[in-house]
C-alpha cells in the first residue's frame, strides 16, 4: 500500500471537498484494490498561495494548484480566463487538457505530472444596482481578480481594484467598490450575492482554471498498480469529471439564490452585446498577440470547447 | 552598548581582554551596520504607506481611477522592506524568551542557558537563510511574477535572502558574547557551547533522520512529544522563536525529509512575510510611535484622565475604551496591542500605575482587535465554515460589548481589592476637561479620518493602517517634532518590534504546518465528538481544548485547523454555527492572552520591553476569568449572541 498525501486547499466539510475531490480520491483508494492509500489534508498543510510549492518540494504527492496563485509566468494556460468565452466548465475542462495533451500549453507545467484540469465557474459582473449598458459601468469600481478579468473591466470602461479575498466582503459592504467580477460560488459560499445581488449574464469574464498536479518523484515511485490506478482518471475523465461537477454546483446555487432574491438577471439586448463585444476584442487580440502560438492556443480551444459544448 | 540591551545589563561583564574587546567590537559593528539597513527598511515601508495613501485617496476615491494592481507592492516592497528590519532586532537583543524558572537556575545557570539559546537561535537562523535563499533561487528560475502587473518576484526576493544573510552574524556576535563571558578564560565559554551545540545538534538531526517509520506510525505519540520538548527548550531560556522553529523543524525533517524541512521552512516565512493580514502590524507600530513623539498620544490619554478622573484606574478604563475604538479600525488584536500598548504602557507607567494592571488592560483589550468587527478570526471562520461574514460580524456586536462591561468591572474590582494598583480619583475638573480636550482635538481628528475613511467605504481596514501612520507623521511633522532625531527614534522602535515579532511568528507558523499535517489537533477535536456526550458537555469540552491547544498554538492556527470539523460536531448536536463561530473566535482570543503562550502578551513585552514577563502573566489573570465568565454565558444563552444576527 502506498501512502499519498492529496493537498486540496479545502476544508474537510466543503462541498467541493465531499462531492468532486474527495469522491476523486475514494475511487483511486478502492479502484487501485488497496494498491494507494490517497488522503486528503485540507489547509492550512497547503493553501492556494503555496500550493505549487508544496507539490513540486514532495511536501504533498498530489495538489490541486489555482493557476493564478503559482504565480508562474504562463500565458497559454490562462486561454480559459479570457472574457467572452462560453460557461461550461465540463467543456472548457477538457478543452485545457486537450491542449494540454497537444504540448500547446506552458512549458513551466512540466514541473510536475499533470493529471487533469478544473475550470472553475465562470466570472461574471455582479452590481448592486443593474448593468445594463456600457454606461453603467464608467468609471465604477470594480474588484477583479486577475490580469484578464483587470484588462476586460478596464476595456469596458470601469476601474478595476483589487482587494485581498478576506476583505472584500467589507469592503463591498461599506462601497470601498461597487461591483465584482466573481462567480455564484463566492456568492453562495461566502454571501457576496447578499451584497452584489444584480448580475450580467449575457456577457462571461473567464473561467479560473485548476491543475490537478503531482509530484515527479511520488508519480515514478509508485509501483504498476498505483501508476496504473492514476493514470486510469488521468487526463480527459479526470477533467470532465471535475469540469462536470462545477456545472451541476452552479446550476444548483443559481436556483439557490434565484429563490433567495440575491441573483437578479440584468437585460442586455443584441446591440449592446455587440458593444461589449467590440469593446473586449483588443483585449483577447492582445492577449493573442504576447502568448507565443496565441492564435493557435485560442482556436484549438475554441473548438475542442465547441465540440464537447455542442454534443451536450 | 545599546539602551535595549536587557539581557547583558543583568550581571556584570567578565574581566576584559582583547578578545573580548575584539568580540564587542564586531558585536557593535555589526549592529550599526544592522540599524542603518533597517532604517532604509523602515523609510520604504513609510514610502509605501505614501504609495498606498496617494492611491487610494487620490486615485480611487477623487478620479475614481486607481493605479491598477496597486495592491502588488504589499507582494514585492513591503516584504523586502519587512526583511530589512530584521537584523537589528536581533544586535538590539530583541528577542523573546520566557522566564518562568529563573530562580531554579540562578545567575549563573542563567548565563549558561541564555549562551545556549543564543547559539541555539544562530542555527535557526542557518535554517531559515538557506530556506529563504533556496525560495529567492526558485523564483529566479521559475521567472515567478505577480498577479496583475507581472512585476517578476526574483529581485526582491533576493533582497529578503540578503537580509535574512545579514541576519546571521548580528545573531553570531550576539552568541559570542555572550559565551565568551561564561568564564574567566573567554575561549572556554566559546568552545563548550558552539561544539557541544554543534555536536548536539548534529547528533539530533541524523537522530530525527531516521525516525520516519516511527513518526508514521505513531504520529500523534511522536506530535506530543514534540510538544513536550518544545516546552522543555521555552523553560530552558530558549528564545521562543528559535524553540519552536526547531521543533517544529525536526518534526517535519522526520515525517517528510530534510528537503521538505527546508521547503516548508522556508516557504512559511516568504508566505508570512508577503501576508496582508501581518502588514498591518508595523503600519500601527509606527503611527503609535509618531502619536508618542507628536505628543498626541499625550494628549489624548490627559484627557481621557480629565474625564474618567473620579475612578479609580480611569487610565486603565479608558485603556479599555482605546481598544474598543481601535479595535472597532483593525481585524487583528496583536495591531491592537502594538498601538495602544505603546501609547497607554508609558501614561500609566508616569502616572504610578501597577505594572500589571497596565499590562492586563493593554493586553486583554487587545482581544477587542479581533472581538469587535472587522475579525480575521472571524473571516478565516467564515469562509473555512462556509457562513456570512456579514452575519457573523452582527453576532459579535453584543459578545464584543459585553467584553467591555465584563472588563471594566474587572479593573474596578482590582482597584477596589489593591487600591495600590492605580491613583486615587479626583472630582471632575470641568475647566480641565475643556483645556485637555481642545487639545486632543487633532488625535481626535486623526481616529476621525481614520475610522470615518473605513466607515465610509473610501478604504480598507488595511489601507487605513498605512494612511493612518501617514496622517500621524504629518502631524508630527506639523508639530515641529521631526526634528532633535524624533523620527528616527521611531523607525528604530518600529524596526525592534517588528523584528521580535516576526520572527516569533516564523517560528509559530512552521510549528502549525507540522501539527496539521500530524492531524493532533482534529483527533484531539474528533475524540470529543465520539464520546456520547449531551450537547452541552461536547461544548464545554470543546472550550477546554481549544484554551489548552491555545498554550502551544497561536489562535488563527487553531481557527484554521479545527473549524470545520468541530463545527461540524456541534451542528449535529443542533447549535447554530454562527453563533459556534462567535464562541471560536472568544475562545481563541482567551488563548492569546493565557499565559506562557499568547501573542498578545509578547507584543505587549516587545513594545515595552522593560516590563518583566511575570507581572505580565499576573496582571492578564483576572481578565482571564472575566473571559471565562463571557464565555460560559454565551454557551449558557446563545441568545446574546444569536439575537441581533436574527434582527435581520
Ligand atoms: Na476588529
Ligand atoms: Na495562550
Amino acid at each position: 500500500e502506498q501512502h499519498l498525501r492529496l493537498a486540496t486547499g479545502q476544508s474537510s466539510e466543503s462541498l467541493l471537498q465531499k462531492e468532486a475531490y474527495g469522491v476523486w480520491a475514494e475511487a483511486l483508494n478502492t479502484e487501485s484494490n488497496g494498491a494507494l492509500r490517497v488522503e486528503s489534508f485540507p489547509p492550512p498543510f497547503a493553501t492556494a498561495s503555496n500550493m505549487w510549492d508544496r507539490v513540486t518540494a514532495g511536501v504533498a504527492d498530489m495538489g490541486i494548484a489555482s493557476l493564478n496563485n503559482t504565480g508562474l509566468p504562463l500565458k497559454a494556460a490562462f486561454v480559459a480566463s479570457l472574457p467572452g468565452l462560453g460557461r461550461n466548465t465540463e467543456a472548457a475542462s477538457v478543452a485545457m487538457w486537450k491542449l494540454y495533451e497537444k504540448g500547446l500549453l506552458d512549458v513551466a507545467l512540466d514541473e510536475v505530472e499533470v493529471l487533469g484540469f478544473q475550470t472553475a465557474i465562470a466570472f461574471t459582473l455582479n452590481s448592486k444596482t443593474p448593468i445594463t449598458k456600457l454606461e453603467d459601468l464608467k468609471g465604477l469600481r470594480v474588484r477583479v481578480a486577475d490580469a484578464n478579468s483587470a484588462n476586460a473591466i478596464a476595456a469596458l470602461g470601469g476601474a478595476p481594484v483589487s482587494i485581498a479575498f478576506n476583505e472584500a466582503y467589507q469592503a463591498i459592504d461599506r462601497g470601498v467598490v461597487d461591483a465584482a467580477v466573481g462567480n455564484v460560488n463566492t456568492g453562495v459560499i461566502y454571501r457576496f450575492a447578499e451584497l452584489l445581488p444584480h448580475e450580467q449574464p449575457a456577457m462571461a469574464f473567464g473561467m479560473t482554471t485548476f491543475v490537478f498536479a503531482m509530484n515527479k518523484d511520488a508519480y515514478a515511485n509508485l509501483d504498476d498498480a498505483g501508476k496504473a490506478a492514476i493514470d486510469a482518471w488521468r487526463g480527459e475523465r479526470l477533467s470532465r469529471f471535475m469540469g462536470a461537477k462545477q456545472n451541476d454546483f452552479r446550476t444548483s446555487f443559481e436556483a439557490r439564490l434565484t429563490e433567495a432574491g440575491q441573483l437578479i438577471r440584468a437585460e442586455m439586448d443584441e446591440a449592446e452585446l455587440a458593444r461589449w463585444s467590440v469593446a473586449i476584442d483588443p483585449v483577447v487580440a492582445q492577449w493573442i498577440k504576447d502568448t507565443p502560438k496565441g492564435q493557435e492556443v485560442y482556436d484549438t480551444f475554441l473548438a475542442e470547447y465547441n465540440t464537447i459544448d455542442g454534443a451536450n | 552598548m545599546t539602551q535595549a540591551d536587557i539581557h547583558l545589563a543583568q550581571h556584570t561583564p567578565a574581566e576584559p581582554c582583547r578578545a573580548r574587546r575584539a568580540i564587542a567590537r564586531g558585536d557593535e559593528v555589526i549592529g550599526q551596520i544592522a540599524r542603518r539597513v533597517a532604517t532604509f527598511g523602515a523609510v520604504l515601508m513609510l514610502g509605501v504607506a505614501l504609495i498606498t495613501t496617494f492611491d487610494v485617496m487620490i486615485m480611487r476615491w477623487l478620479f475614481d481611477s486607481p493605479i491598477a494592481g496597486s495592491n502588488e507592492i504589499f507582494q514585492t516592497i513591503f516584504p523586502a522592506a519587512i526583511a530589512l528590519v530584521l537584523a537589528s532586532g536581533l544586535s538590539d537583543r530583541a528577542v523573546l524568551e520566557i522566564d518562568l524558572l529563573g530562580p531554579l537556575f540562578g545567575p549563573a545557570g542563567l548565563k549558561w542557558l541564555r549562551a545556549i539559546g543564543a547559539v541555539l537561535f544562530v542555527a535557526t537562523l542557518g535554517l531559515l537563510v538557506w530556506a529563504v535563499w533556496k525560495q529567492a533561487l526558485s523564483s529566479w528560475n521559475r521567472g515567478t511574477i505577480t498577479t496583475i502587473l507581472k512585476v517578476p518576484l526574483w529581485p526582491f526576493y533576493f533582497v529578503i535572502a540578503a537580509s535574512f544573510l545579514l541576519c546571521l552574524p548580528a545573531q553570531l556576535m550576539v552568541a559570542l558574547r555572550a559565551a565568551a563571558d561564561l568564564h574567566s578564560r573567554w575561549w572556554v565559554g566559546v568552545l563548550v557551547v558552539f561544539c557541544g551545540m554543534a555536536l548536539a545538534l548534529s547528533a539530533t538531526i541524523s537522530w530525527f533522520g531516521g525516525l520516519s517509520d516511527f513518526f508514521m506510525t505513531h504520529t500523534l505519540t511522536a506530535a506530543g512529544l514534540l510538544v513536550l520538548l518544545l516546552w522543555v527548550m521555552i523553560l530552558l531560556y530558549v528564545p521562543l522563536a528559535a524553540a519552536l522553529s526547531v521543533t517544529a523543524a525536526l518534526g517535519i525533517l522526520a515525517m517528510f525529509g530534510p528537503s521538505q524541512a527546508i521547503n516548508v521552512t522556508g516557504n512559511e516565512t516568504k508566505g508570512l512575510l508577503v501576508s496582508l493580514d501581518l502588514a498591518v502590524v508595523p503600519f500601527f507600530l509606527m503611527m503609535g510611535g509618531f502619536a508618542i513623539q507628536s505628543g498626541m498620544s499625550k494628549d489624548i490619554f490627559a484627557f481621557a484622565q480629565a474625564l474618567f478622573s473620579p475612578f479609580r484606574g480611569g487610565l486603565a478604563l479608558s485603556t479599555i475604551g482605546g481598544s474598543a475604538g481601535f479595535g472597532a479600525l483593525t481585524g487583528s488584536s496583536v495591531a491592537t496591542v502594538a498601538t495602544i500598548g505603546s501609547v497607554a504602557y508609558p501614561e500609566m507607567q508616569k502616572r504610578g500605575y501597577s505594572e500589571s494592571l497596565a499590562a492586563g488592560a493593554i493586553a486583554s483589550g487587545g482581544t477587542l482587535g479581533q472581538l469587535l468587527p472587522p475579525s480575521t478570526a472571524a473571516v478565516v471562520f467564515a469562509l473555512l465554515v462556509e457562513q456570512s461574514i456579514g452575519a457573523l460580524y452582527m453576532a459579535m456586536i453584543i459578545p464584543a460589548f459585553l467584553t467591555i462591561t465584563l472588563y471594566f468591572a474587572t479593573i474596578l474590582i482590582i482597584v477596589r481589592i489593591r487600591p495600590g494598583a492605580a491613583p486615587k480619583g479626583e472630582p471632575w475638573d470641568f475647566a480641565m476637561i475643556r483645556t485637555t480636550g481642545l487639545r486632543a482635538l487633532p488625535a481626535i481628528a486623526m481616529f476621525g479620518i481614520v475610522f470615518g475613511g473605513i466607515f465610509l467605504g473610501i478604504f480598507t481596514a488595511t489601507e487605513a493602517a498605512g494612511i493612518g501612520a501617514v496622517v500621524a507623521y504629518a502631524v508630527l511633522a506639523l508639530r515641529g517634532g521631526l526634528k532633535g532625531g524624533g523620527f528616527w527614534q521611531v523607525m528604530a522602535e518600529t524596526t525592534r518590534s517588528t523584528s521580535m515579532i516576526y520572527f516569533l511568528i516564523i517560528g509559530a507558523l512552521i510549528t502549525t504546518f507540522f501539527f496539521s499535517s500530524t492531524g493532533l489537533s482534529e483527533a484531539m477535536v474528533g475524540l470529543i465528538g465520539s464520546l456520547n456526550l449531551e450537547g452541552w458537555q461536547v461544548v464545554v469540552l470543546l472550550c477546554i481544548v481549544y484554551v489548552a491547544l491555545g498554550f502551544v498554538l497561536d489562535s488563527m492556527a487553531i481557527m484554521m485547523i479545527t473549524a470545520s470539523i468541530s463545527t461540524g460536531i456541534v451542528a449535529a448536536y443542533g447549535y447554530d454555527p454562527v453563533w459556534w463561530g462567535v464562541v471560536m473566535v472568544v475562545v481563541v482570543e482567551i488563548g492569546v492572552i493565557t499565559p506562557p503562550f499568547g501573542l498578545n502578551l509578547f507584543m505587549l513585552k516587545s513594545v515595552a520591553p522593560k516590563i518583566r514577563m511575570n507581572a505580565v502573566y499576573a496582571g492578564v489573570m483576572p481578565f482571564v476569568i472575566a473571559d471565562i465568565l463571557k464565555l460560559a454565558l454565551l454557551i449558557a444563552f446563545p441568545v446574546i449572541v444569536l439575537w441581533l444576527p436574527g434582527m435581520l
